[in-house]
């Protein structure tokens, strides 16, 4: 018989493991589409921190960044991908099965 | 895997209702209403909101979005919303078709005694409309109008105000209220660039 300390746990995505990019990829998994100054006001990060979070988020293919204009201002629209979706799914399934895992 | 969702979807939603534009269109509209009963132009109170309609596009993309941004909800969501705001639609036209015709048809029907009180059911059915729009738009502020709406009615019927006057004084309230999350909203939110 497996000890606890045996359990095979499986791994969890360090890059969705961080509470900034984890909220926004959990509210573009809700929308068709959004784009900054719509996160921005929900998560009420900085302009910056958000830019940034984006930014890896994009570089690893997990949201479509789409740049247009709205009249004469910039525009940039996200898009959750399908990579993007999976790794959602499996982050939470991985957590929660570690969290199955702890003890009381 | 990523079926509970609703808790965040219904902050994604809520947040784009919380803007105080659709508070005016409906301030506006019990405005509308009012001065068209209390002028005996009933039908043209019914075209008030066909009136409305066609502004909401524009004043959103005019006003809102370039404080707000831009959000398109899921497919799921958009079919949820039609389907609702149909049954609102309906609900609304069949409610004003009942109240006009109890309204007019009160002699006939034999129903002189509580006169009064038909008075004050357009205020009551559009607190309904009230209510249901709470739901809606995931917005509680709307039960706060449809409660304005519900008080003026029965007071006002009480009082012995014809239908019109009662919708007219309801609007008061509720386009204060409206004006102050509208110009909140203004406030809080300036035009700012997209610094993505």
């Amino acid at each position: 018989m497996k000890q606890p300390t045996d359990i095979e746990l499986p791994p969890i995505d360090d890059l969705l493991h961080e509470p900034a990019r984890l909220r926004l990829l959990a509210f573009l998994s809700v929308v068709r589409r959004t784009d900054f100054t719509y996160l921005l006001k929900l998560t009420g990060m900085s302009k910056g921190n958000l830019s940034v979070q984006m930014n890896k988020l994009g570089d690893a293919d997990m949201v479509n960044i789409e740049k247009s204009f709205a009249g004469n201002r910039p525009r940039t629209i996200y898009q959750l991908t399908d990579t993007g979706r999976n790794a959602l799914r499996a982050y939470k399934k991985n957590m929660h099965i570690i969290l199955e895992a702890l003890p009381d | 895997m990523l079926n509970n969702t609703h808790a965040i979807e219904r902050r994604v939603f809520r947040t784009f209702w919380a803007d105080g534009l659709l508070d005016l269109f409906g301030a506006v509209g019990v405005f509308g209403i009012g001065m068209a009963w209390t002028f005996d132009l009933v039908v043209v109170g019914a075209l008030v909101p066909a009136v409305l309609v066609p502004l909401w596009q524009p004043l959103r993309q005019r006003l809102i979005e370039p404080r707000l941004g831009l959000v398109e909800f899921s497919e799921q969501r958009e079919r949820r919303n039609n389907a609702r705001l149909l049954t609102t639609a309906l609900f609304g036209v069949g409610t004003l078709i009942l109240v006009v015709a109890l309204y007019f048809g009160r002699t006939r029907l034999g129903m002189d005694a509580p006169v009064s009180l038909i008075a004050g059911l357009p205020a009551i059915l559009l607190a309904v409309l009230g209510i249901v729009t709470a739901f809606l738009t995931a917005s509680p502020r709307f039960l706060a109008y449809a409660a304005i709406l519900g008080g003026f009615g029965i007071g006002g019927a009480a009082y012995g105000l014809e239908p019109g006057p009662i919708l007219v004084l309801a609007s008061v309230p509720i386009s204060v209220a409206a004006l102050w999350v509208f110009l909140h909203f203004l406030r809080q939110n300036p035009v700012a660039g997209d610094a993505a």
